[in-house]
């Protein structure tokens, strides 16, 4: 299967300080890649950097086999991001917002985009400014899934959220990984990557310390750190995840 | 040493606010010194004085404009005339957008509940803030009383306290407006709005005083409002103190109102709350273009509806001035003592082709304006947001000056419009060809300011506001000074402005305007090669 994203050796610094250490990882086409790690690890330098709003210090990354950095408006035509902050023009709607949004894009599937504001209950009428913080990243989901992308890139994308809109985000989730879409998720909710994720890429310090399936990274940490009474198979993400990073500390 | 909360807050005010109170205490003090030192140069004999005092006395235009004149046969009466005229408008308006941004635009960043949750109330904050705003105005006042008072002293005329009389009184009507920025920006549901109810009334405060001077019946209106309270201080002539009691008064009232109205309020809730909800208006939406352009239309007609209508006054005022100045060589002496341009104003063509010297200044604070928003869509991420969509750098940032050329490009003709209308209203006879020439003769000045101020984005997007606006400011001053110190022409060549003649009553600097335009389009270009490889900043 051609890979869908490739990151090779990948290096971003700041100054004197390496946001990302020579990252190598694949995403398949129809593969949901879920990205954790503490604050700080290089999650969203990582995101940044495979959407080209930020150049690599040194390394690649290609995403449908194009430079990351300098064929970055090819591969927007197939990518829907979430960012972990959204960032959107307060004095427009939210409706207008997203008709700005699919008129960048150049695509929008419209009776798709009425369904996603029905289902995430979003009151697109009121004025961006006016809106609460979930309500905000109800509308850059919107304007993510919208386009139907080949590649959705979400950067903790239901952090604002409640817990019934996070069903309803599962289900979004999982219809486009039925269409073969791919997915990028970046998330701190290690509850929410344990159902969806296909792998799981662990990042830590700058620099990615695992990747593997779930079940290949529950062999990989080995016994409980912790001393947990159950065995490695019943282990949950968040005790592997705090295992492996106290492991490594 | 823990400081109280009180301290904190107030701090925070204060840092928000002392570096304009220095650049406009810095600006307002040059000022005074420029027209003291054009004075004495340009009416030595006290023959020239009386003449200059009776020929603008007896103009009811020039009493609108500038106010009465008093006392213009004296350097301290000229000298309080002409910084009353407009020092207190400038006062007033950093006032009040100071108070509304500290207090509101605080709100609106979501940055006054992190201070609520601390250990302080909400009308306690509201006061410390206005606490460190005023601390920050006295030092504007301070810097401009230094020199003012060694301008009187050098220059003589009047006395030291003369002098901190004239700061204080035109200094006097930013208290007043700060308070009433504090009071809308409790009532009002965003920044913006409670800058434009406050600047409302400061412009209707303008035209009442206005009213007031251009009729003696009328004078009663006056006393209406802070601008004409300020005005009554009559410093140097006629002074008195009585009237600071009313501004004091005003200034208590709507501070304490702000107080009060804080106190008692929900966080980011407004008295004036205006609908969130409306119906999609989707125009100027389908490109990045279009959505630069209508997220600026709002700012800019008011940018050409207040320089068109600056300007219609001017071209009023054309025929009048004229007149003074056939008969009173002095203030021919005066304009080229401010300008540094020899230019002949005996004919109405002449004066406002001089006018024009002086709104390039003006269409170039335009310029920079948009590439400081620019700026701002980057630091708030929403440029990110936009360039995740596939749009190239250079389709988003191509959007973002070519709205400021169109905007800069109308601003420019609303002035020689404004100008032309004028002139012909007043029967003073100005063609628009000349008037449109004149605006296009600041156009290659204004394109390097813009070039700068894009150039500042691209390269160092956090500074690039203060950049755009110390070129602009240090290039003013360097002619201003250069004019009253009579500076070699050299030294003078540095400043963009002083390439801005006074065209059509001289001929064009052709050569300096062509370099000054191809170096403006090298630097938007040097802008559009940096913004293609640098990293965009994250909110």
């Amino acid at each position: 299967m051609t890979p869908i994203v490739k990151v090779d050796q990948l290096t971003k610094s700041f100054g004197n300080s390496k946001a990302l250490d020579e990252v190598t990882l694949e995403i398949d086409s129809g593969e949901v890649f879920a990205l954790l790690g503490p604050n700080g690890a290089g999650k969203t330098t990582l995101i940044r950097l495979l959407l080209g709003l930020i150049s690599p210090t040194s390394g690649h990354a290609q995403v449908f086999g194009l430079d990351s950095w300098s064929q970055s408006v090819e591969i927007h035509k197939r990518v829907g991001w979430v960012p972990a902050e959204p960032a959107l023009w307060p004095r427009l709607t939210g409706s207008e917002t997203l008709t700005l949004l699919g008129n960048l894009h150049g695509s929008c599937d419209e009776p798709y985009r009425d369904q996603l504001i029905d289902r995430l209950g979003l009151d697109a009428d009121r004025k961006v400014g006016d809106l609460s913080t979930g309500n905000r990243q109800k509308v850059a989901l919107i304007a993510a899934f919208m386009t139907r992308p080949d590649l959705l890139v979400l950067d903790e994308p239901t952090g604002g959220l409640d817990p019934l809109r996070k069903v309803v985000f599962r289900e979004l989730m999982n219809e486009a990984r039925a269409n073969g879409q791919a997915i990028l998720l970046s998330s701190h909710m290690l509850g929410e990557v344990e159902g969806e994720a296909d792998r799981v890429g662990l990042l830590r310090q700058a620099k990615l310390v695992r990747t593997g399936t779930l079940e290949e990274l529950r062999v990989a940490a080995g016994p409980s750190a912790a001393g947990q009474p159950h065995g490695d198979h019943e282990r949950s993400l968040e005790e592997l995840f705090l295992s492996l990073y106290s492991d490594n500390d | 040493m823990t400081k109280t909360p009180f301290a904190v807050v107030a701090g925070l005010g204060w840092r928000r606010a002392r570096t304009g109170a220095i650049a406009w205490g810095l600006v307002f003090a040059l000022s005074v010194v420029a027209i003291v030192a054009a004075y004495s140069a340009a009416y030595g004999t006290p023959e020239e004085r009386q003449q200059l005092f009776r020929l603008f006395g007896a103009n009811k235009g020039i009493s609108a404009l500038f106010g009465s004149p008093r006392g213009l046969d004296t350097v301290g009466g000229f000298t309080a005339w002409r910084s009353m005229g407009f020092l207190p408008l400038v006062t007033a308006a950093w006032g009040l957008v100071i108070a509304t941004g500290a207090l509101r635009g605080e709100e609106d960043e979501g940055r006054r509940a992190t201070i609520l949750a601390g250990a302080i109330s909400r009308s306690r904050s509201t006061a410390a803030t206005l606490t460190g705003l005023g601390l920050a105005g006295l030092l504007l006042f301070l810097i401009t009383a230094v020199f003012t008072v060694g301008s009187a002293l050098i220059n003589g005329g009047f006395s030291a306290g003369d002098a901190l009389f004239l700061t204080l009184a035109y200094c006097a009507a930013g208290p007043p407006f700060m308070a009433l920025g504090a009071f809308t920006a409790q009532i009002a549901p965003n920044r913006r709005q409670a800058s434009g109810i406050a600047a409302a009334v400061l412009g209707v405060a303008y035209i009442l005083r206005i009213a007031a001077d251009a009729d003696a019946s009328l004078s009663w209106l006056r006393w209406l409002t802070p601008i004409g309270w300020v005005m009554e201080l009559r410093p140097i002539v006629d002074p008195r103190a009585w009237p600071l009691l009313l501004l004091a008064l005003w200034t208590i009232f709507f501070g304490l109102l702000a107080i009060r109205v804080a106190s008692g309020r929900d966080d980011e809730a407004a008295f004036l709350q205006s609908s969130s909800s409306r119906k999609p208006r989707t125009f100027l939406l389908a490109s990045s273009l279009g959505l630069a352009l209508r997220e600026r239309l709002g700012g800019l007609a008011a940018w050409v509806l207040g320089t068109g209508l600056s300007m219609f006054a001017i071209g009023l005022l054309s025929k009048a001035i004229t007149k003074v100045a056939t008969q009173s060589g002095g203030l021919q002496k005066h304009i080229e003592q401010t300008t540094s341009n020899p230019v002949d104003i005996s004919t109405p063509t002449g004066y406002l082709a001089v006018m024009f010297v002086f709104v390039v200044i003006v269409v170039s604070l335009h310029a920079v304006g948009h590439s400081n928003v620019t700026a701002e869509e980057e630091r708030e991420g929403r440029s990110a947001t936009a360039l995740a969509a596939p749009l190239s750098r250079n389709a988003w940032l191509g959007g973002r000056v070519g709205v400021g050329l169109i905007g800069c490009l109308a601003v420019s003709l609303a002035a020689a419009i404004g100008a032309w209308l004028g002139s012909v209203v007043s029967g003073a006879g100005v063609s628009l060809l000349d008037m449109l020439g004149a605006a296009a003769n600041m156009l290659p000045a204004v394109l390097l300011f813009l070039g700068i101020g894009f150039a500042a984005f691209a390269y160092v997007p956090r500074h690039a506001s203060a950049i755009a606006w110390s070129a602009i400011g240090i290039s003013y001053l360097w002619e201003q000074t250069g004019a009253v110190i009579k500076a070699p022409e050299w030294v003078l060549s540095f400043s963009p402005f002083h390439w801005v003649k006074p065209v059509p009553a001289v001929d064009p600097a052709l050569t300096a305007l062509f370099v000054l335009g191809i170096a403006g389009i090298v630097l938007l270009g040097l802008a559009f090669h940096r913004f293609n490889r640098r990293d965009l900043s994250s909110k």
